[in-house]
Parts: structure tokens; C-alpha cells; sequence
């Protein structure tokens, strides 16, 4: 299994987190699921490998779109995978698909979206482009030069909610929203409206988003090996534990310990 | 009656990796359908921000079904009735009623919206005699549609314990 990030050239940076690659050298011939929790950031995603489902708790098992965009994810779910693995993605920081496209972003939260569909033709050649046989390397640079063009077609600017956005995550969601929203001088009304329209949710659901997003990825930085829960809900900035349980339940469809036990998340397939 | 929760929510049932190029486009089709209609939900809450129920009503079907989930296990009337009425009783009796959108969601054919609600109680409203008090509550908006994208049910659910009880009663 093959999975690598690579960052963006420093005119994209401040619309997208990342690139990724994402492959597997054996085709799998027994069906293989791989969940995600919520992470807070949207995403551009090519696939040239085979067809893959996606499985939700609300939506049951659907096939997803060759190329997409999706929104942010309000819950954990699951890919269902087999045969070839071959997927390109550009993953963006929280208000850059709206920044860089223009698109009302709380039309796409929990939802992926065929491409075409979204921002029409033009994106026809690129998807073509990057199915045909490439180089990891050669696949980056398609995608790159892709969001270089509309960066340039678009003349897109970051702004202040760009900002706060990404200063909730800097923070990892651990932030008072009435205080940044007096420290800046904004209206609560308009920066609200601003915000679902450029990242999706609200800024108080996107710095809960946030901050289970982070600690998941602490969990599987430490191997989900968890010896005090007490100082993960602490690190994290829960109140106390039924908090904490009752948050991470409402976002990852378990509980925090059964979740520890047998979550299937990228990293357990690769090497640490 | 039907109601809103009737309907199945859109799973596909077991995945099935050969799906015909003839469900993707269906899929497609409900997903920009899902997209429009997430508009006109959060259109619904722009109005409700202006208190302008006039904007509020022209996006129903007037003879839709309104449900106040806490109040009873069935739909109580219609959206053009007891709809316009509870909105109206609402606008008068909390004047400066706003909303925060937390989140908007499809399933199946229903927009799920999670808010925050807020205002300060000016008048006795509902059985809750006025102290001045203000309040803040998540509610849940659930809209289904009909194929021309009309919102034909509404049901709304929340903590009515809470809510009395951050108002004094």
C-alpha cells in the first residue's frame, strides 16, 4: 500500500493543505474497508484505479463519482475498496474550494460530488489526463497546474474568514468563537453567513470538527495504544469524559474504547 | 398519513461493484438535487433571520405537513396554517428571534438542518408566561420535498424541557 502527501507549490498554499497519492502495488481481490473520522478539510479527488463504494451511516453503501469534490464530513466513514487502488487528491485548507471555485460550500457538506457536474467540461481533460498512465510525480503536476489555472482564472484572494478559519485550526478547534469574533470586530451575523458559505458548518460545529479530527489523529499517531483516556480528553480540551464520550460518539458512530479496539483507519495498512 | 420519517433514507443496500453507468447518473442527479435543495433551506433560515414570514412561507407547500416533534407522535397541520400561525406566534413573542445554521445534510428526500435558535421573550407565548428571559436551543429542522423541490413537510424537534426552562417556567 502506497500513500504519500506532497506539498503544494507556495502560490497554492494558501487554498490547499495538500496533495496525495494513493495506490496499492497488488490488486486486493477480497473487499477491503477503510474508514476516516471527520477531518474539517474538503478535497478534489481523481480516481484511475477501479470503481470504490462509500459507506455512511445515514446513507448505507453508494458507489462514488470517478472524480469528485466533496465538503466537509460531519461523521466517520467507511471507502469499500477492491481490486486496483489508484486515486490523486488535492485536499484544501477550510474556506479554499470556496475561495479558489466560488462554490457555496454548505451545498457539499457530506457530499461528493461528480466534478464535471460542479465545474463543467473543462475539468474533462484533466480527469483524462490523469488516467492515462503516469508517474506519481507526473499526476501531482497535472492537478497543480489544473488549480494554478483557476487560481489565475479566478483571481482568487483569501479574506478574513479564510483566516479564522484556519486559526481554528491551527488551535485544533480548542477556541472560544464569541471572543475571536469580538477580538476581530465582526458582525456575528455576517461572519456566520461568511463562514457556512466558505467552509460549510458553523464556526462553533467546524471547531468541534476540528478538535475530534485532531485527536484521532493523535490516536492513530500513538497507535490507538491509549494508557490514560483522562489526558487525551484534557490534550483534546474536553469538558470531562461524558463530554468527550458524547462527542466522539455523535461524530465517529462508536464509542471512544470500541473505537480504539477496531477501528480500520488508513494507518493500520501502512507501515509506521 | 405520511409522514416524514416514512421514506427510506436513500441507502443503496449492499455495494455493488459493477453499478451500471445508468445508477451513476442517477445519483448524480439526486446529488445536484440535493444541492438545490440545501439552498432553499438555508434560504427558509435568511428569512426566518429577517422575520420575514412571507419569504418564509413561499417556499412551502401550504397544504405540507407541520410536525412539532416534542408536542406529539403525529403532524399537528399544515404548514399554511398552523405553520404560518407558530411562526408569526414565535416573531411576536421573541422580536429579536435569530438563528445560528450549524449544518445542512441530505437524507433520502429530506434536508436535515441543525440550528441554534435564540432571542429574549417579550410576550407570553405557548403556555410560557413572559419573564424576559432569553434563550438558546439547538433545534432540528427536517424539510422533505416533492420532485419539483417544494418543501411538502416540515418537522421541527427540540429539548422542550430545556427550553422552558431557560425562560423561567
Amino acid at each position: 500500500m502506497f500513500y504519500r502527501k506532497y506539498q503544494p507549490a507556495p502560490h497554492l498554499r494558501p487554498f490547499v493543505e495538500c496533495y496525495y497519492i494513493w495506490e496499492n502495488a497488488q490488486s486486493l481481490t477480497q473487499p477491503m474497508t477503510v474508514e476516516s473520522p471527520p477531518s474539517g478539510y474538503g478535497s478534489l479527488v481523481f480516481n484511475y484505479g477501479d470503481s470504490y463504494g462509500l459507506h455512511t451511516q445515514k446513507r448505507g453503501t453508494t458507489l462514488v463519482p470517478t472524480s469528485f469534490l466533496c465538503g466537509q464530513s460531519t461523521s466517520s466513514y467507511q471507502l469499500e475498496l477492491l481490486g486496483q487502488i489508484g486515486m490523486v487528491g488535492a485536499v484544501f485548507r477550510p474556506a479554499g474550494l470556496n475561495s479558489l471555485f466560488g462554490l457555496p460550500m454548505y451545498e457539499f457538506t457530506d457530499e461528493r460530488v461528480e466534478l464535471a457536474a460542479v465545474l463543467g467540461d473543462r475539468i474533462k481533460t484533466v480527469q483524462e489526463r490523469i488516467a492515462e498512465p503516469n508517474t506519481t510525480s507526473g499526476r501531482i503536476q497535472l492537478l497543480e497546474a489544473f488549480l494554478t489555472t483557476q487560481l489565475a482564472r479566478s483571481g482568487a484572494e483569501t479574506d478574513r474568514t479564510d483566516y479564522i478559519a484556519n486559526r481554528i485550526v491551527e488551535q485544533r478547534g480548542m477556541i472560544n468563537i464569541n471572543e475571536l469574533m469580538d477580538e476581530l470586530y465582526v458582525c456575528r451575523r455576517q461572519f456566520e453567513r461568511k463562514f457556512l458559505l466558505k467552509v460549510g458548518v458553523s464556526p462553533k460545529y467546524y471547531a468541534r470538527i476540528r478538535r475530534i479530527s485532531y485527536l484521532c489523529a493523535q490516536l492513530a499517531n500513538q497507535r490507538w495504544n491509549v494508557n490514560d483516556w483522562h489526558d487525551v480528553i484534557y490534550r483534546a480540551g474536553y469538558y470531562d469524559q461524558s463530554h468527550f464520550i458524547r462527542e466522539f460518539s455523535g461524530f465517529m458512530g462508536r464509542n471512544p474504547s470500541l473505537y480504539v479496539r477496531n477501528n480500520v483507519e488508513l494507518a493500520n495498512f501502512l507501515k509506521s | 398519513m405520511s409522514h416524514l420519517y416514512n421514506k427510506p433514507s436513500g441507502s443503496s443496500g449492499n455495494f455493488d461493484h459493477h453499478l451500471t453507468r445508468n445508477v451513476m447518473k442517477t445519483a448524480q442527479t439526486e446529488s445536484i438535487t440535493d444541492l438545490t435543495r440545501k439552498g432553499t433551506s438555508i434560504e427558509f433560515f435568511s428569512a426566518y433571520q429577517e422575520r420575514d414570514i412571507e419569504r418564509m412561507m413561499a417556499l412551502f407547500d401550504p397544504n405540507g405537513e407541520f410536525w412539532l416533534m416534542p408536542l406529539g407522535p403525529d403532524p399537528q397541520g399544515t404548514i399554511g396554517d398552523l405553520g404560518r400561525n407558530f411562526w408569526t406566534g414565535v416573531i411576536g413573542a421573541f422580536p429579536d428571534i435569530d438563528n445560528t445554521v450549524d449544518k445542512v445534510t441530505a437524507d433520502g428526500d429530506k434536508i436535515v438542518c441543525n440550528i441554534a435558535l435564540f432571542g429574549t421573550q417579550t410576550a407570553d407565548f405557548a403556555g410560557i408566561t413572559n419573564k424576559g428571559l432569553r434563550f438558546n436551543s439547538d433545534h432540528i429542522f427536517i424539510f422533505r420535498f416533492n420532485e419539483d423541490d417544494k418543501i411538502v413537510a416540515v418537522a421541527i424537534d427540540w429539548d422542550h424541557a430545556s427550553f422552558q426552562h431557560q425562560l423561567g417556567n
